[in-house]
């Protein structure tokens, strides 16, 4: 790599029509995201309209104060990061299986239909997918209080008062929604796999196992890093529609089911302040960019190719 | 070394591009940010000294275009309202009005967004609920008691001082509310049918208390029928709403006062007794199934539950013609059981207010809007009821009903009579109570004044415990 | 997994996938049965895949509003289309230069672009940006142009494709054939690049189709109302005022439709996409394979 840099390094003018088409792209990165990036200050100021966002008074970390002094801060972080953890995990494992499944199927018809059929959850809105868990769960209405659990001679269950059970709700909601787009990433790879390399190792005697572990995992790999390093980067955001709209924001269940986000939008929803939203932005922010710069530097030291940057 | 050298003169670049770019975004912000406010002050001092009638000023006014931002739905017939206004006030003002309308969710984000961008807001809904003290506190609006004095005496004069400096805050009045019902009584609202097919009475119910034995009659003699229920609509709880009778509970439920105890002790309205007994009562009808299971999570509103023959009652807050309207929701005979005396809080006045915005281009302009909506029924009457022939057509001089082929589903204005001005000089619509209006009037005259009457909670130097609060009180109480 | 080594696995995999085919589209037929459900049966009986009365009420109740939901549709399809392209063709203008193993400023660039995923400015300060600087409250360009790079990882994910699957034995023969840099990527990188293409573009049609946000905080004109705007606004209202402490008497649910309109409302705001999906699929596969062929 040094050695080809070096070699062309006079040579920037051979790269101006490459830097003329980054530029659309860079100019919109510039204003739509960098420029706001500016207004963290906010998140450092107690806002007066009256003066004016800039001159308002500097307030310190007070903004931020809400964030950490309840004793809720303990569980909303515990809730995040384990849910949002587990997410990760269980997520790439589904994915990269269901993935690597599809591939197998002979029938092409099939395997296309397969394919466009696991992607569908990921077309439609979290509110909307409240309302379908609703429909399946509601103490009265819903179809499994109604119609599954009597069948198997079971009495129906509060599941909205009932909070240990909502982890596994939302985690087999989550995969549900999340796992066909993973999938469907993970599967456009494999596919692009040059087909050589399976008949090679056909031949070598191989088994489907082998060539599994040995040819497709480690020829994904990078994608499957940039997937993971990205939701890493997001392990302090927590979906906040499943979180909110599908557990119909029943307090009852907030001693499993309160993440930052959802405790930020209760927190402010009355009060509206923009300072505090900021805050809790920034907080989330800062947090995902050392996640990110410390697990992209141990993939760095583990293999310098796969690294994000 | 290379990459350090590469990053090291990208970074210089990107931080030059951004300051430049940070220049120029602050220096318009600055403009845009201070230009109003000396056009105010420059304004206010040689305004003062005119002593002109009203009159006069109004022939030398110039043209402008006064924003009102309102909650609500936006309308179909928005345009057709508008119009017809701008006739008006070109007369009266020289004005031409624009009406934007802002949905409950995003009222808070959206107005916050529009005063940090100072886009012009002239006048501007603000209620109690979104935090009163904390719009002030922010300084998002501005204190009106001189344009108040100046050319707001009609709102003076409907409103009287009383009901005003319950809204003041530091002795400044920053909005006026609007004339509607301003009190409130609190019980359970019954289909009438039922109770009289079943010959159940309910003259002697007085209390949560009182109501069992009529639950109770209602589930044996109409299984199918859930007996009560609260309203998905709101958090005002079964339990919340009938403490609402007893406690004043100061903006937002955290500390609340006895109205009927003169000392104003701040309590925890979930330590008292009462709160305990009326839990109790709830609970004991839970079990007994008077009160459907999914009733922490339903969305679906009372009303429709009620029309859908699946409940019989719910719990709510009264005011004169709530009865009619109802019926008219559900298809079904209504009768309440009030269970409180009408209460007066300062939110039951501070729930629906308009004030001057801080990004009002003409704050004179304004309050004259404001004035002329406590003044001219025209107004009130297009704002409340729309373009007559179109949304509405008279039965006799103040009852309405709606022209053929209109009903409240396809018409292209449904408005509020409770938003914004004068009400009371509004249109009654038919089937209503035609002296509705007055017994409003009376109706808040008679009510029970709470001893904090006037007293509005300013949340602004707690606001990191009352974060913290509300999360626990949405975690018990929703 | 192991099973399916031994003699028929492909029939096991097809069961399998079955499976999950009926998860993926049950909540789906639900979702169709509750919108043609009658409303009372809803609220007597609850949500049934064989409901006891059927009803169009929801349906004909929309229809009353056929203009405003026409209006947004065609909104959102005009957004979702060109908004699509426009998005396509930035970003992977913008990925294609920084995967190229020889482009200065390489490793830079793409932190630039990875690092809009970790921080962003917050609310306000977007809207500042677009509504003082371009000046575009209540207007339609607002619903397009903040979702154009929305997800900085479409770039990387370009990036990543390029980098791995052009050889660049093509690119640099190319150059050596005196082709200039934009025609070697339209005319080889592009058409290589298919998979890549049909993937993001797809996300980035469900990203815009779905979008909601941008038509929350810049459009308070229901004339520019966005489809999936037009069903948020009920459906986040309700959930607002489920929570919320109004006084009963101003009472704001009273516009909010019922539970089969609301949910005929999610009907009409999935089924285009569900419609248009098997034609995009078409190309999607198409382009997947093109890719697999060429490796």
């Amino acid at each position: 790599m040094e050695y080809v840099s070096i070699k062309k390094k006079r040579n920037y003018k051979k790269y101006y029509p490459l830097f003329l088409m980054m530029l659309p792209g860079v100019i919109y990165l510039l204003f739509n995201n960098y420029l706001p990036m500016l207004g963290i200050v906010i998140a450092f100021k107690d806002i007066d309209f009256a003066k004016g966002i800039l001159l308002s008074d500097w307030v310190g970390f007070r903004n931020f104060e809400f964030l950490f002094r309840t004793a809720d801060a303990l569980i909303i972080t515990r809730n995040t990061l384990l849910y949002n953890g587990s997410f990760i995990i269980i997520n790439l494992v589904a994915a990269v299986g269901i993935a690597i499944l599809l591939n197998e199927i002979r029938n092409n018809y099939l395997a296309r239909f397969y394919q466009s059929v696991i992607l569908l959850p990921f077309l439609i809105s979290m509110v909307i997918v409240g309302y379908l868990v609703f429909s399946l769960l509601s103490m009265e209405t819903g179809l499994i209080n109604n119609t599954i659990l009597p069948m198997i001679g079971m009495e129906g269950i509060q599941w909205y008062s009932e909070p240990k059970y909502w982890p596994f709700i939302l985690t087999i909601v989550n995969i549900w929604k999340n796992t066909g787009y993973l999938c469907v990433v993970y599967y456009a790879t494999i596919i692009g796999i040059d087909s050589e390399y399976y008949e090679a190792a056909e031949i070598d005697g191989a088994s489907k196992w082998q060539q599994i572990t040995k040819i497709t995992i480690p020829l994904i790999k990078q994608v499957i890093i940039v997937m993971t390093l990205l939701q890493i980067g997001r392990i302090f955001y927590a979906d906040f529609g499943l979180f909110y709209q599908v557990t119909l924001n029943a307090g009852a269940l907030q001693s499993t089911t309160n993440v930052i986000d959802t405790y930020v939008y209760r927190a402010l929803m009355n009060m509206g302040d923009i300072g505090m939203a900021s805050a809790a932005g920034l907080y989330q922010s800062i947090v995902g960019f050392i996640l990110v710069i410390g697990s992209n530097l141990v993939v760095r030291k583990i293999d310098s190719e796969s690294a994000l940057f | 070394m290379r990459r350090r050298k590469n990053l090291i003169i990208f970074s210089l670049v990107l931080i030059m591009v951004l300051s430049t770019l940070q220049l120029v975004g602050c220096s318009s912000e600055k403009d845009a940010d201070t230009k109003p406010d000396t056009t105010d002050q420059a304004k206010v001092p040689d305004q003062t000294d005119d002593t002109k009638p009203d009159e006069d000023t109004q022939s030398e006014l110039e043209p402008y275009e006064l924003h009102v931002v309102l909650s609500g739905n936006d309308q179909k017939d928005k345009p057709l309202v508008e119009e017809k206004m701008n006739e008006l006030l070109k007369e009266k003002l020289n004005a031409s009005i624009k009406l934007t309308f802002i949905n409950a969710s995003n009222w808070l984000q959206q107005t916050n967004l529009m005063i940090a961008g100072d886009e012009k807001i002239d006048l501007l809904w603000t209620s109690s609920f979104y935090g009163y003290s904390s719009v002030v506190a922010r300084g998002q609006v501005i204190p009106i008691d001189d344009l108040l004095e100046k050319h707001g005496q009609d709102i003076v004069s409907v409103l009287g001082d009383d009901v005003l400096d319950a809204c003041k805050i530091e002795n400044k009045l920053y909005a006026v509310p609007s004339t509607r019902d301003m009190a409130a009584d609190f019980g359970v609202i019954m289909r009438k049918d039922i109770l009289e097919k079943h010959g159940i009475d309910i003259s002697n119910v007085k209390t949560m208390e009182d109501l069992t034995p009529v639950l109770q009659a209602i589930k044996e003699k109409e299984p199918d029928i859930i007996p009560t229920g609260g309203h998905p609509g709101s958090s005002n709880t079964m339990v919340g709403l009938i403490a609402k009778g007893t406690f004043d509970i100061l903006d937002d439920w955290f500390g609340v006062i006895r109205i009927k105890d003169d000392d104003m002790k701040v309590v925890n309205l979930y330590e008292t007794p009462e709160y305990e007994e009326w839990l109790n009562i709830v609970r004991d009808w839970y079990v007994k199934g008077y009160i459907s299971k999914d009733a922490a999570t339903s969305t679906e509103g009372a009303f429709d539950q009620i029309r859908a023959d699946r409940l019989c009652s719910v719990f709510y807050s009264f005011k004169p013609g709530i009865e009619r309207q109802e019926e008219i929701r559900t298809g079904k005979p209504m009768v309440k059981i009030s269970m409180t005396d009408p209460v007066a809080t300062t939110s039951t006045v501070t729930v629906m207010m308009t004030s001057i915005a801080k990004t009002s281009r003409d704050t004179e302009r304004a309050m004259m809007l404001l004035n002329l909506w406590f003044k001219d029924p025209n107004l009130v009457n297009l704002f409340d009821n729309g373009v007559e022939g179109v949304h509405y057509e008279k039965v006799s001089d103040n009852i309405i009903k709606y022209p053929d082929n209109v009903d409240a589903q396809s018409s292209g204005w449904i408005s509020n009579n409770y938003t914004i001005g004068n009400n009371f000089l509004s249109y009654v619509w038919e089937g209503y109570d035609p002296d509705l209006w007055q017994k409003t009037d009376e109706f808040n005259k008679s009510a029970i004044k709470s001893p904090a009457y006037g007293f509005s909670f300013n949340s602004e130097p707690v606001k990191t415990q009352v974060a913290a609060v509300t999360n626990v009180m949405l975690e018990y109480i929703s | 997994m192991t099973i399916k080594r031994r003699k028929n696995p492909q029939i096991l995999l097809n069961v399998f996938f079955m499976l999950i085919v009926c998860a993926c589209i049950i909540p789906f037929v639900l979702l169709f049965m509750a919108s043609i459900t009658d409303e009372n049966t809803i609220i007597k009986y609850g949500y049934s895949l064989f409901p006891k009365k059927v009803s169009s009420y929801a349906y004909e109740y929309l229809a009353t509003n056929k203009d405003s939901i026409f209006r947004a549709y065609g909104i959102t399809v005009i957004i979702t289309i060109v908004g699509t392209f426009a998005s396509l063709l930035i970003m992977s203008m913008l990925a294609y230069p920084i995967s190229r193993k020889d482009m200065p400023f390489r490793k830079s660039m793409t932190f630039f672009v990875f690092f809009t995923m970790l921080m962003n400015g917050g609310l306000v300060p977007t809207y500042l940006v677009y509504t003082r600087l371009f000046n575009l409250k209540n207007n339609i360009l607002a619903l397009l142009i903040p979702m154009l790079l929305v997800r900085a990882f479409y770039v990387l994910l370009m990036r990543t494709f390029f980098a791995t699957t052009i050889p660049d034995s093509i690119i640099e023969s190319a150059n050596i054939d005196g082709a200039s840099e934009w025609l070697i990527f339209f005319k080889i990188v592009l058409p290589l690049s298919y998979p890549v293409m049909a993937t993001v573009g797809l996300f980035q049609a469900v990203n815009y189709w779905n979008d909601w946000f941008n038509g929350m905080i810049f459009i308070t004109d229901s004339k520019l109302y966005s489809i999936q705007n037009l069903l948020n606004r009920i459906l986040l209202d309700i959930q607002f005022l489920s929570t919320s402490q109004f006084s009963g008497t101003y009472d704001f649910t009273s516009n909010i439709p019922k539970e089969s309109v609301r949910m005929a409302l999610a009907v009409i705001g999935v089924v285009p996409i569900l419609l248009a999906y098997p034609f995009f699929q078409k190309y999607f596969v198409k382009g997947l394979t093109i890719g697999a062929v060429k490796g």
